[in-house]
């Protein structure tokens, strides 16, 4: 062994026990919580990737800096009370040299805690967002029709006359598929765009429009989505701005003015983050004419569930291309519980790792803990004192990742969204309490199992 | 007040892995107080078992110890308690100073256990002070501390309690024998002024010449007991012979040479290796 190794040996027991510049850590750590925070409460109406990622990078950061110097802040509460500092003089001693050892792992613990709790939150409010989307589509079936020639239209006619004790409500409306330039890419994104006359149909409403002008339409229901709009001129808006913009539609670009942007339900469409652009039926006619084509929507209703299968094979007749509601929801419903189980299962990963993590890292030091613990028990320390001192190592072990974590995700999940109802509240400090009652079980059994371990 | 503790039939066997293993057996022991009452005997032998039980931590298989007559069989957990945080004050070889706490909160952590107030607990250090100086270097950690500042203050700790009872085993063990004499003084003023009992484990024949009782005890059983009444070139010769015997050459050099040159015939090889501690020759021959 030549001099280097020895003087390395001589260092590592210090580098081992502790960060240089604790305090540096400390008051880092509290200014990026603060710095996040700041972020999440300022973060204007609008929502985007940027303004979610940065106060959680932030808080994270801030909750990483506030662990690695763990013992140095704690240990001043201690230091500030005569009798508490009498009271404590052993756990002083752990936090002086344990924690140390401890800090990186109180800081993995956090930064699980963050993310397990905040996986734990999105998972219950999905699993508990048991509203009916039902809702979101008016009609029970929608049949596509492409190409529309005479053939179709008597089709709907000989349909609708012969099984019009089935129907309830049908709707024939012209709706043509265009494509807007999104995010930097070329007219990639799907968009209706339809004439006011359509509208007029499905709802009984006139917009008035004057050629050359769009009114967005997006069919979200306002009181039940919290979408975060701006304001332009007077104008609301929350999908695209008031003013020029160009579409595609049968291989030709136009270019229109939006005026207005409307939320409201009309019929049926894929997913909701689908828009229209209803436009003056002039307009229309011009738009038709020069791609050469006009494409159709048929909507229906029954009038009780029991005929449904009925009026889907009739309509398999007029075209194959159908949706129907039925199946849509149903495959909402899988997807969901699908992915809220797979959330749950990462989550109870994450929360084993955790717990497998302290255990592990106790485990390492048991025999020197050992050792320690019956030194004091010959010194005078009794049962009772020397749990009280298991108990108070393994509060620290398990509740300051908890605490810190779930304060970091508590205000996230409840900050994050410009309008935070009751029920996220709720659901919020539900999923915390059931993870801390689950750590608390942990602790309870640590403590217990290393209290027999340690004082036998 | 008086402190008396009589030991008697005493056996403990401690059962490990299905193994029935006899530390003590057969231990009678008659320790009157204010002595410096010292256990001589090779590892294993059960010297630190006797201690255990002595201080409350172990409980004997069979024998009673009784301390001024009542017998510590009958003790509730209570009693143990009360005995280990208030009557007994333990000394290890190895320190056994928390790491995480300097000297002085090392030293007045007994006392929080008693939950006293914070002027009694400055008063009491203060006056542990007046017996062991520690106070100059109180702050340090005792990664901090030399091995004689880390032992003496063990030393305070454990007095810092007043106790009847000081337990101390292999004290010198880890000392150089500077540092070792100077503990050993600490110990022997503490029982001249206090009249502490204080019950002591040594393989250091030199140690062992101070004391007023030496018990050697072999496989868990007492094996000869002197007292230093005996005059005291022979009570260091028997010492000897005795540890000698027990031990073959496993002591130290330094005893052999300081209690053969005091007793006037020299030990020709061990000698040689041992003319490097003239010190401890001037130091036995003082006696
Ligand atoms: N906790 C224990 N469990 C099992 N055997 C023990 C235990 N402590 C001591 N012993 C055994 O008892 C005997 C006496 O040990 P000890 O009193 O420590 O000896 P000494 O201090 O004289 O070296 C030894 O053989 C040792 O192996
Ligand atoms: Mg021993």
């Amino acid at each position: 062994m030549n001099g280097l190794e020895i003087s390395d040996m001589l260092n590592y027991k210090k580098l081992d026990k502790s960060i240089d510049h604790p305090s540096l850590y400390q008051n880092i750590g509290f200014a990026l919580l603060a710095f996040g925070l700041l972020l999440l409460t300022f973060r204007g109406e609008s929502y985007n990737f940027a303004s979610a990622l940065f106060p959680m990078l932030f808080l994270t950061a801030g909750a990483y800096c506030l662990t690695m110097s763990f013992s140095h802040w704690f240990t001043k509460i201690f230091i500030r009370s005569t009798s508490k500092y009498h009271g404590n003089l052993f756990y002083i001693s752990q936090l002086r040299t344990n924690y140390k050892k401890y800090a990186k792992l109180l800081t993995g613990c956090t930064i699980i805690v963050i993310f397990g709790l905040f996986m734990l939150i999105i998972d219950v409010s999905l699993v508990a967002d048991d509203r009916d989307h039902s809702f979101e589509m008016p009609y029970d079936f929608t049949v596509y029709m492409d190409v529309v020639d005479g053939d179709d239209l008597k089709d709907i006619e000989d349909f609708e006359s012969r099984e019009s004790a089935l129907l309830k409500d049908t709707r024939l409306v012209r709706i043509l598929d265009g494509a807007i330039q999104w995010e930097g890419q070329e007219f990639s994104r799907l968009v209706h765009v339809m004439p006011e006359s359509s509208y007029f149909d499905l709802t009984g409403k006139h917009l008035g429009l004057q050629d050359g002008e769009i009114v967005v339409l997006s069919q979200i229901d306002r009181n039940r989505y919290d979408i975060g709009t701006q304001e332009e001129n007077g104008i609301e808006w929350g999908f695209q701005p008031p003013g020029l913009v160009l579409f595609w539609v049968g291989g030709k670009v136009y270019t229109r003015t939006i005026v207005k942007e409307i939320w409201e339900i009309v019929y049926n469409i894929e997913d909701q983050a689908q828009r229209a652009y209803i436009i003056s039926d002039k307009d229309y006619e011009g738009i038709v004419s020069e791609a050469g084509y006009d494409q159709m929507k048929y909507f229906i209703s029954v009038s009780s569930p029991d005929s449904l299968s009925t009026v889907y094979e009739r309509l398999q007749e007029i075209s194959p291309a159908i949706t129907a509601k039925a199946a849509s929801l149903e495959t909402q419903a899988q997807n969901k519980l699908v992915v809220s189980v797979l959330i749950l299962l990462a989550v109870i990963l994450l929360l084993f790792s955790l717990v497998s993590l302290i255990l592990l890292r106790i485990n390492q030091d048991i025999s020197e803990e050992k050792r320690k613990y019956s030194n004091l028990f010959s010194i005078g320390y009794t049962y009772a004192q020397l749990q009280e001192e298991i108990r108070k190592e393994m509060a620290t072990l398990f509740f300051v990742p908890l605490v810190l974590g779930s304060s970091i995700s508590i205000m996230y999940a409840l900050l994050a969204s410009s309008r935070t109802s009751l029920r996220q509240v709720i659901v919020t400090f539900g999923v915390t309490l059931l993870f801390v009652a689950v750590q608390y079980g942990f602790y309870r059994v640590a403590t217990r199992t290393l209290g027999r371990q340690y004082l036998n | 007040m008086q402190y008396h503790i009589m030991v008697n039939n005493l056996s403990m066997s401690y059962r490990s892995k299905g193994k029935e293993k006899t530390a003590l057996s057969d231990v009678t022991l008659n320790i009157p107080q204010g002595e410096i009452f010292c256990i001589m005997g090779s590892s294993g032998s059960g010297k630190s078992t006797l201690l255990k039980i002595l201080g409350g931590i172990e409980k004997p298989t069979s024998g009673t110890v009784c301390i001024n007559g009542a017998n510590m069989a009958d003790y509730g957990q209570q009693d143990y308690d009360r005995h280990r945080q208030m009557t007994v004050g333990y000394v290890f070889q190895d320190f056994n100073l928390l790491e995480g706490l300097t000297l002085k909160e090392n030293i007045i952590l007994p006392l929080t256990l008693q939950k006293l107030g914070e002027t009694e607990i400055q008063q009491k250090y203060a006056d542990t002070l007046r017996y062991v100086d520690v106070g100059y270097c109180e702050n340090n950690y005792p990664e901090q501390a030399s091995g004689g500042e880390q032992q003496r203050a063990a030393i305070c700790r454990a007095i810092i309690k007043s106790p009847k009872l000081i337990l101390a085993d292999e004290p010198t063990g880890s000392l150089d024998h500077v540092n070792a004499k100077a503990i050993f003084n600490t110990f022997m003023d503490i029982k001249e002024r206090m009249q502490t009992t204080i019950v002591l484990v040594t393989h250091d024949a030199a140690v062992a010449s101070y004391c007023d009782t030496v018990v050697f005890i072999e496989n868990g059983r007492v094996c000869d007991t002197l007292k230093k009444g005996e005059a005291a070139q022979a009570f260091y010769k028997r010492i000897v012979t005795v540890s000698s015997k027990a031990r073959g050459y496993g002591f130290s050099c330094r005893s052999i040479a300081g209690v053969y040159s005091g007793g006037g015939s020299v030990c020709g090889s061990l000698f040689h290796k041992c003319s490097l501690f003239g010190e401890s020759y001037e130091w036995l021959g003082n006696i």
